[in-house]
C-alpha cells in the first residue's frame, strides 16, 4: 500500500466513525422520536365553511337551495336516457349509491318505478335504461371505484345554478336533451343568443313556456316547455347563466355577453305572452 | 434527500393510479371484494387517504356507510348518501354524547321537493278526517295554547345500518349513523286529537307533511303519508314537536313541526308536519301499505329464499330492537400497554330503559358489565362506558351487548329481510394493543 493510499484509508476511516458518533449523538436527541414534520397534499380536499347567515325579520322562515353533491355516472349507451328520466324523481345518486345487486334487480326496479311510482317511460326507453343499469351496476360488472380524487373547480362554476335541477328531466344533466322529445340546451343556447332578440327571447321562454313544434338542428319536436315564472328573478337568472355557461357553451357566446341578471328578468316580466306567443316570437328568430 | 422527496407526490400533479394504490396498502387489500377486518383497523388510521369507494357484494366493514362529507344549510359536515332527495348520515364521532347536536341529526327524505322556505303567517297545522271539529292551528296557537312537553327520544331510521346485509339489499345504504337522539318539545297528539274531536269508527290517524314529490298524484312518488291505528297506544306518547334541544327544527329535520313517535322507527315521525287526519279507512298508499313492512315478527327475520311468501306488517307494529354501539375506541389509534382506555358509547331500546350494557374484549366470548350513564328517560340514548385494562399486547376484538327492561338482549347473529330494516347484531371494534416499553 501506497503513503497515498494509507492517506485515503485515514480519512474513510475517520469519517465512518464521525457518522457512527453523529448518528449516536442524533438518536440520543431523537430520544424515541421516529418520524416529524411529514405533511402531504391533502388528498381528501376541503369543505369550504359556510359563511354564517342572518335570516331576514318576519314570518318567513327559510334557507338557501339543496346543494347537489352527484357523481357521474359510467360511460355507455344508454346513459343519457338514465339520467334524463331517472333525474325527474330523484338525482342518480339513487343509482351509484346501491350495492353491487345481481342484473335481476335492474329489471325489477326500472319496473317497479314505472308501475308502482308512475315513471312514464316508453317500453323501449326502459329497455335500454335496464340494459345501461345491468352492464355498470351489477355483482358482475360494477367497477370497484378508485377513490375520489379532488377536482379543481371549474371555471365557470360561479355561474353553475342549482336551479337547473328543474331542468334536468327533460333537457338532462349534460344538456343533450333527447333526440325527437327534448331538445338540447347544449350548443343551442349560444346560437339562440346569437341571433338578434334571442336573449330577451329565452327569458320570455323561462318565464311563460312554449307550446308547439320547433326545430333545432334540423330534428324536429313537438312538445311543451313548462312555464317557470314562478321562479325568483334570481333564479331564472341564475338558471339562465347556468344553461349557457355549461357544456362548453362558455366557449361559443357571442361577443360582449354578459351573464343575465336578477333585474333583467324582472323587467322581462311585464310582457306576459302566451306559450303560443312564445313559439312565434322563436320563429321570428330565424333558428331551424 | 432526494429518496425521501420522491416519496411525496409533487403538489399539483396527480399519483398515477399504480403508484397510489403501491403506497396505499388499504387500496391493495380492497382490490379483492371482500376488504378484510385487518384493513378496516388500518382504514380507520388514515388520516390522508380517502375511504375507498364499497360497493360489496361483501357486507360493509365499516362504522358509516362509505360517502364523502358534504355542506347543507343548517348542517355540520355529514355523510352524503343521495342528495336529491336528500339522505345523510351523521359521522360516529358524533355519538359520544347522548344528546346528538341538531347540526349532525341525520337526514332522510323519500321526494325532492323539501321545502327550503315556510310561511308561518300562513302555515297551519290541519287536523281534518272524521273529527267534530276540524281545526286550523297556527304554530303560535300551538306554543300557546297547549302544554308544552318534552322527551328525549332516539330517532332511528328503519334501514340503519343496512349496509351490514347479507346478501345486500338495495336501498339507503346506510352505516350505523341513521340515527340520532334528541330532547323534542311540542304538544301531545292526544291533546289535539282531543281540541278537534275524533269520533266514533276512526281506525287510524294519518301523517302528511309538506315535502312532495314530482310522481303523478296518488303515487308513492308524489305524495309520503304514514298512519298509525287508532288504538296504538303508542298515540299517547306521540309528541307534535317544535323543538329540538331547545332550538327550532332544522329544516331537514321538519320544520317548523315533526311528529315524535317514541320507541318506533322514524318512518313514523313526519317532518313538516302539516295534515293529521282521522280516517275511517285504514291508508293504503304505497308508503304505508307496500313499503316500510317487515315480516311478522319482532326481529323482523326471514330468508332470501322465504322473503317473497313470508307474512309482512307495517315496521310500526313492532318497537325498535335493543341496540349498543361502541363509539371509542374506533381503532385509529393503538393503545399503550398499562394505561387503562375509558371505551365509550350508546345504547337504546324502543322497547324502554335499557337495565345492562356489557362489554367483551374477546370477541364476544366473555362479558363484564360496563357501567351505565345519566339516564334520560326511556326512549333516549344511554351512555356506557368501561375501563379496561388489557393484560398483554396484541390485536383485540371489542364487542357491547345491551339488555332492555323487557329482558332483549342484542343477538350475535345477523338479521335479514328483503328491505333491510332492523339490524341489531352485537357490534364489533378490533383495537391494537401495542407494548409500552
Amino acid at each position: 500500500m501506497s503513503k497515498r493510499h494509507a492517506k485515503y484509508l485515514w480519512s474513510i476511516l475517520l469519517g465512518l466513525g464521525l457518522m457512527a458518533l453523529a448518528q449516536d449523538t442524533q438518536q440520543t436527541s431523537n430520544n424515541g422520536l421516529s418520524r416529524a414534520g411529514e405533511y402531504t397534499p391533502g388528498p381528501l380536499g376541503v369543505i369550504v365553511q359556510p359563511a354564517p347567515s342572518s335570516p331576514p325579520e318576519g314570518s318567513m322562515y327559510g334557507v338557501g337551495a339543496w346543494p347537489l353533491y352527484t357523481p357521474a355516472l359510467e360511460d355507455g349507451p344508454g346513459k343519457e336516457l338514465v339520467s334524463g328520466y331517472c333525474n325527474t324523481c330523484h338525482s342518480t345518486t339513487y343509482i351509484t349509491m346501491q350495492p353491487a345487486m345481481p342484473a335481476a334487480y335492474w329489471e325489477t326496479n326500472v319496473n317497479r318505478m314505472i308501475n308502482t311510482f308512475g315513471a312514464t317511460i316508453p317500453p323501449d326507453d326502459a329497455k335500454q335504461i335496464i340494459a345501461y343499469l345491468q352492464g355498470h351496476y351489477t355483482i358482475e360488472t360494477r367497477k370497484q371505484a378508485a377513490p375520489p380524487v379532488p377536482q379543481a373547480a371549474p371555471q365557470t362554476q360561479a355561474l353553475t345554478s342549482p336551479v337547473y335541477q328543474n331542468c334536468a328531466g327533460c333537457h338532462q344533466a349534460n344538456g343533450a336533451g333527447i333526440p325527437g322529445v327534448f331538445p338540447p340546451l347544449a350548443r343551442h343556447i349560444p346560437d339562440i343568443l346569437k341571433a338578434p332578440g334571442g336573449r330577451d327571447w329565452i327569458v320570455q321562454l323561462l318565464l311563460n313556456g312554449m307550446t308547439g313544434e320547433i326545430q333545432v338542428n334540423g330534428q324536429k319536436y313537438n312538445g311543451a316547455m313548462p312555464a317557470f315564472g314562478q321562479l325568483g328573478d334570481g333564479d331564472i337568472a341564475a338558471v339562465l347563466n347556468h344553461i349557457s355557461t355549461q357544456w362548453g357553451n362558455d366557449q361559443l357566446l357571442p361577443q360582449g355577453h354578459q351573464p343575465f341578471s336578477a333585474d333583467e328578468v324582472k323587467a322581462a316580466r311585464g310582457q306576459k305572452l302566451t306559450p303560443q306567443q312564445v313559439l312565434e316570437a322563436r320563429r321570428k328568430l330565424g333558428l331551424n | 434527500m432526494g429518496k425521501k422527496q420522491s416519496m411525496h407526490p409533487t403538489p399539483g400533479k396527480p399519483l398515477e393510479r399504480r403508484e397510489f394504490l403501491r403506497r396505499s396498502g388499504l387500496a391493495l387489500s380492497v382490490l379483492g371484494l371482500f376488504p378484510t377486518v385487518a384493513a378496516f383497523v388500518r382504514a380507520q388510521g388514515q388520516a390522508t387517504s380517502p375511504l375507498p369507494s364499497f360497493t360489496g357484494p361483501g357486507a360493509n366493514p365499516y362504522w358509516n356507510g362509505v360517502n364523502p362529507y358534504v355542506v347543507y344549510p343548517q348542517k355540520a359536515p355529514l355523510l352524503r348518501l343521495t342528495d336529491r332527495p336528500v339522505q345523510l348520515e351523521t359521522p360516529r364521532g358524533y355519538f359520544l354524547t347522548p344528546l346528538t347536536p341538531n347540526a349532525a341529526h341525520y337526514v332522510r327524505y323519500h321526494l325532492d321537493e323539501i321545502p327550503n322556505a315556510v310561511d308561518l303567517a300562513t302555515w297551519r297545522l290541519l287536523v281534518e278526517g272524521n273529527v267534530d271539529k276540524p281545526l286550523k292551528l297556527s304554530l303560535a296557537e300551538l306554543l300557546a295554547n297547549f302544554k308544552p312537553v318534552s322527551l328525549a327520544a332516539v330517532n332511528q331510521c328503519s334501514g340503519n345500518s343496512r349496509s351490514r346485509f347479507q346478501p345486500r339489499v338495495a336501498g339507503g345504504q346506510w352505516g350505523n349513523g341513521a340515527m340520532s337522539n334528541a330532547v323534542w318539545t311540542g304538544v301531545r297528539l292526544k291533546e289535539v286529537l282531543a281540541a278537534a274531536g275524533v269520533k266514533a269508527g276512526t281506525v287510524q290517524i294519518s301523517f302528511q307533511g309538506l315535502d312532495r314529490g314530482k310522481g303523478p298524484e296518488g303515487k308513492g312518488s308524489n305524495a309520503f303519508v304514514k298512519a298509525l291505528d287508532w288504538n296504538d297506544p303508542v298515540l299517547e306518547e306521540v309528541i307534535l314537536a317544535y323543538a329540538m334541544n331547545g332550538e327550532p327544527l332544522p329544516m331537514l329535520n321538519g320544520f317548523p313541526l315533526r311528529a315524535v313517535v317514541p320507541g318506533r322507527f322514524a318512518t313514523y315521525w313526519m317532518k313538516h308536519l302539516t295534515w293529521i287526519r282521522a280516517l275511517t279507512e285504514e291508508e293504503k298508499n304505497f308508503w304505508q301499505a307496500s313499503a316500510y313492512k317487515v315480516p311478522d315478527n319482532p326481529k323482523g327475520l326471514t330468508t332470501p329464499q322465504e322473503a317473497s311468501t313470508v307474512k309482512t306488517v307495517p315496521i310500526g307494529k313492532y318497537p325498535m330492537p335493543v341496540r349498543s354501539f361502541i363509539i371509542t375506541p374506533d381503532g385509529s389509534s393503538k393503545i399503550p400497554l398499562g394505561l387503562p382506555l375509558t371505551v365509550r358509547g350508546i345504547a337504546f331500546s324502543g322497547y324502554g330503559r335499557v337495565t345492562r350494557v356489557e362489554f367483551s374484549d374477546d370477541d364476544g366470548k366473555t362479558w363484564r358489565p360496563a357501567a351505565l350513564g345519566e339516564y334520560l328517560g326511556p326512549y333516549s340514548f344511554r351512555t356506557w362506558e368501561y375501563l379496561w385494562k388489557p393484560q398483554k399486547p396484541g390485536k383485540y376484538v371489542l364487542a357491547v351487548r345491551a339488555t332492555d327492561e323487557r329482558g332483549n338482549v342484542q343477538p350475535d347473529d345477523p338479521v335479514w329481510n328483503a328491505s333491510g330494516y332492523m339490524w341489531n347484531r352485537i357490534e364489533r371494534q378490533e383495537i391494537v394493543v401495542g407494548s409500552a416499553s
